[in-house]
């Protein structure tokens, strides 16, 4: 039976199960979701936005799925010493349930205690599922399992000190297991804050997740968000994101690919009202057999907004590394100002590195520039090294630490930033 | 603004070499079944491998859909509504000018071609294709001297089956898709050309093709061939009379460069492209492509794209030998309701291969201007080395100018760079010229040429000059 079927066969015959104690509103869009997918089918590599990672083989086979909430160990928890309010959801679940608020005001808990409770029912219904493209297979998918996942919430004018933690940690035991989640962020006018959003795995089952974020952002709002990909060589992640901007607001994202598992990321932002700034830093670093396809799509609507985004990315072994990006002016896009630049290393003869910086423009007054270059390690500079005394090892990694340190700086939080580099150390020790 | 506004009202820049001929022209029943692509292959006397190999690439079309990836909004094509096949019913057997149809020779003045003297004069040996049947091919003899063949496709199928058969379809293969299949099953006429070792053609190689009956698809065939050591200039340059109705244009071009040999191919396309609402218009859709088949061969690929309502053309190397160095230059240039998607494909293979894209999009008007390239680098292609510079320039703010680059690289010792920018004509730079007397359509003309010169000047002279004049005339109209 194909895979498209069989997953919506099952949720045909868990729909009451999947959607219990979840408002109307909630699971209605469920089987829009499942309508839409049935049309559009699991993209194949044939389709040109996944031409790199073939999602209908990725889900393929016999997967266990889990409508209601199982007990696991509980992980260590990430950055321990760090200060930071922490959403905690495990295999697509809140560890605690309800919402709390932090000391500057925000509100941050699980998605499903949002979509019920009275005060955030009304917004999360109005925000969920409307940056979000239906119409891509993988996000609907996400869509019509869904049961819970994160809400944060930063009211007109609140300045977090610290930053929200969205720890997302899967695990499966032996067996095979999908979970998906959804996370909600939504900033008001003026708001600023930063989101770090981590993935990690554990456990000797294979696990896929589906994970779709939406983040809206208001008028002169600021929000940082980094996203660390740590996941061992038996987690596969679709992740999809989508972000959008209004009036004057920033928003930057710095991703981290550092673990062993299958990642497939798509950031996409709409800048949607004048002068919002977006800025993108995307690092993978990929050894074994591993797949990074990496997804970025700034779409300017509006006149004088600024894009920036720097993938860098390094691919050894059997490895496949690839980036597609693409800037999107409108018509009525005047002077926009988008860059792109995409570095990669190929660093071993069966390795493979696809580079795609696209550019569809419609509006004449802009400044449109990308690049994308593939090449390899400066044999100067290690030798240069090498004459200073380190091995040829070392300065190999030196170099690549050096590569990724462009991308790596650009996390806000400290604590995250030295754990980041560790990751980034022992991958490289690995590659 | 006023006065822009005033420009662009005043412009009513009609296609230049928009006439049609009254030459009587022999054809077949619209449509495409087998029985036509008999047909074809009879009325053209060919050999009976050449039948069965249009018969099995018609039966391969059959199976195909057209492509719908690229960035184009392409009506549908009622494939049983063309005529696929038409010649002047005069039969083409000529010595001398002079015995060339009046009517045609008039075509060809009206164009400015100058077929005769001038010809010897500017070194261009022609082979002009009317409507599918070569007409009148000069310099042969001289050429013969050299060993150079260079005839029309159906004249070296009849002479030279051996060079033809073993070529023929190497480089493009009739299943590359749906355009090469259909070009594969009914192409009627085309140019061949065959370097031999070591000879240098002393002159550039020319073909100018036109497209004159009205509901004929042109599906030309070229084939070139380099061996060993040689090198040869192939200039190919294209108007085309007012229409209507669309015309189809689907052809194929290859290229085999053999060990030490070069080859350098130009094209100018003007191609009648519709009017200024958009209508009527040919449909360019071509596959060429060249490989460097033997050590140290180099291909370069320069192409000046103005005409056509819709075009889809990505010239492309298969740098196959080692140290072989393939190059493409670009500059499209769209109006009105122009649309276009061409760029390269750069595929290396051998060792220390090199190729250079250099890309120069110009859109005006409601144009849409595609750039799409493909560079992949092979497991084997040691020290593999690519450069691509692709940029794009908007004149007004309906036209759109795209840019989808494709890299595929698979070699750890391979260097691949990529760089795009897109801009528009900066008010300063108008002012400038302004300023100094020159009209703002003379001043857009201007830096547009300039824009484009790193592309220009890799055209040989005669071209160069019409390249620059086309440029110009195609913009008129767009400034505002």
């Amino acid at each position: 039976m194909p895979t498209k079927q069989n997953l919506l066969d099952n949720y045909l015959s868990n729909i009451d199960i999947i959607g219990e104690g979840l408002p109307v509103w909630f699971n209605a869009r469920r089987s829009d979701a499942a309508a839409s997918l049935n049309l559009h089918g699991l993209p194949t590599a044939k389709q040109e936005q996944y031409l790199h990672s073939d999602i209908a083989r990725l889900v393929e086979g016999e997967w266990e799925q889990y409508f209601v909430p199982r007990r696991h160990p509980a992980p260590a928890p990430l950055l321990p010493d760090a200060e930071a309010s922490r959403v905690e959801l495990m295999n697509g679940r809140a560890a605690k349930e309800g919402l709390r608020v932090s000391e500057e005001g925000a509100v941050y808990g699980s998605l499903r205690a949002a979509a019920c409770s009275a005060e955030y029912s009304p917004m999360v219904e109005k925000w969920l599922d409307s940056v979000a493209d239906m119409g891509d297979a993988p996000t609907a998918l996400t869509r019509m399992f869904v049961q819970d996942g994160a809400f944060i919430y930063l009211p007109a004018g609140v300045e977090m000190t610290s930053p929200i933690l969205i720890d997302n940690f899967y695990h499966a035991d032996t067996e095979a297991e999908m979970c998906f989640a959804q996370a909600l962020i939504v900033a008001d006018e003026g708001a600023r804050g930063e989101v770090i959003v981590t993935h990690r795995s554990e456990g000797e089952g294979r696990i896929m997740v589906g994970f779709t974020r939406e983040a809206v952002i208001g008028s002169k709002a600021d929000i940082r968000f980094t996203e660390l990909y740590d996941l061992q060589s038996n987690c596969s992640i679709v992740n999809n994101n989508y972000i959008k901007q209004m009036g004057e607001s920033h928003c930057s994202t710095m991703c981290c690919k550092t673990g062993d598992g299958y990642v497939r990321a798509a950031y996409n932002s709409a800048l949607t009202e004048r002068e919002a700034i977006s800025d993108v830093w995307a690092l993978y670093l990929c050894g074994g057999e591993e797949h990074c396809d990496l997804n970025l799509a700034v779409r300017h609507l509006a006149p004088d907004c600024r894009s920036y985004s720097l993938v860098k990315g390094a691919a050894a072994d059997m490895s496949v590394g690839s980036f597609a990006g693409m800037v999107y002016v409108a018509q009525d896009a005047q002077r926009t100002d988008a860059q792109q630049q995409s570095r990669n290393l190929l660093l071993s003869d069966t390795a493979r590195i696809y580079a795609q910086p696209q550019l569809e423009i419609y509006a004449d007054d802009v400044k449109c520039t990308h690049g994308a270059t593939v090449g390899q390690l400066d044999d100067e500079a290690i030798y240069y090294m090498r004459q200073r005394g380190l091995s040829e090892r070392q300065a190999r990694r030196l170099q690549i630490e050096g590569f990724a340190y462009d991308v790596v700086q650009h996390c806000g939080c400290e604590n995250m930033c030295r754990h980041i580099s560790e990751l980034t150390a022992a991958k490289l020790e690995r590659m | 603004m006023e006065e822009r506004d005033q420009i662009i009202a005043d412009l009513g820049n009609e296609y230049k070499y928009g006439f049609t001929t009254d030459i009587e022209t022999e054809t077949i029943p619209r449509g495409l079944n087998e029985e036509v692509v008999r047909l074809i292959s009879q009325k053209k006397g060919e050999p009976e491998w050449l039948t069965a190999y249009r018969l099995k690439a018609y039966r391969h079309w059959l199976t195909m859909t057209m492509p719908t990836w690229a960035h184009l909004d392409i009506p549908e094509i009622d494939y049983q509504d063309i005529i696929y096949y038409a010649a002047p019913r005069t039969k083409p057997k000529l010595n001398s000018m002079d015995e060339v149809d009046p009517e045609l020779r008039r075509t060809f003045d009206k164009l400015g071609i100058p077929l005769e003297e001038q010809m010897a004069l500017s070194g261009v040996a022609v082979d002009a294709v009317m409507d599918s049947v070569s007409v009148k091919t000069t310099f042969k003899e001289v050429l013969a001297e050299k060993g150079i063949i260079f005839c029309s496709i159906s004249e070296a199928v009849r002479d030279y089956p051996e060079l033809v058969r073993k070529y023929l379809g190497s480089v493009v293969p009739y299943a590359d898709n749906f355009f090469t299949a259909l070009n594969a099953a009914v192409f009627s006429d085309g140019s061949f050309c065959y370097i031999p070792k070591g000879v240098r053609c002393p002159m550039e190689l020319s073909t100018y093709f036109r497209i004159n009956a009205a509901g004929t698809g042109q599906f030309e065939r070229t084939l070139i061939v380099a061996d060993e050591g040689s090198y040869v200039s192939y200039l190919e340059g294209c108007t085309a009379p007012q229409r209507d109705e669309n015309q189809l244009h689907a052809a194929v071009v290859e290229i085999v460069v053999l060990k030490d040999a070069e080859v350098k191919y130009s094209t100018v396309q003007n191609w009648y492209p519709g009017d200024k609402e958009g209508k009527g218009g040919i449909y360019n859709f071509v596959t060429k492509r060249g490989i460097c088949k033997g050590d140290n061969a180099r291909l370069s690929w320069t192409q000046v794209e103005t005409g056509s309502a819709i075009t889809w053309k990505y010239p492309s190397c298969i740098l196959a030998g080692d140290n072989s160095v393939a190059e493409f230059y670009s500059v499209a240039m769209t109006n009105n309701f122009q649309q276009a998607d061409t760029g390269t494909k750069m595929i290396h293979i051998g060792r220390n291969t090199r190729s250079r894209i250099v890309s120069k999009g110009i859109s005006a008007g409601r144009s849409q201007n595609s750039y799409r390239g493909l560079v992949r680098v092979a497991k084997g292609a040691e020290n593999a080395r690519n450069y691509s510079q692709c940029d794009s320039l908007l004149i007004g703010d309906r036209c759109g100018a795209h840019t989808f680059p494709y890299m595929d690289v698979q070699n750890p010792s391979a260097v691949v760079e990529h760089e795009a920018t897109t801009s528009k004509i900066s008010e300063e730079q108008l002012f400038y010229c302004n300023q100094r007397g020159l009209a703002t359509e003379d001043a857009v003309g201007l830096i547009v040429n300039g824009y484009a010169k790193e592309v220009l000047s890799k055209l040989p002279m005669e071209f160069a000059v019409e390249a620059q004049k086309l440029l110009a005339i195609s913009l008129e109209g767009s400034v505002g």
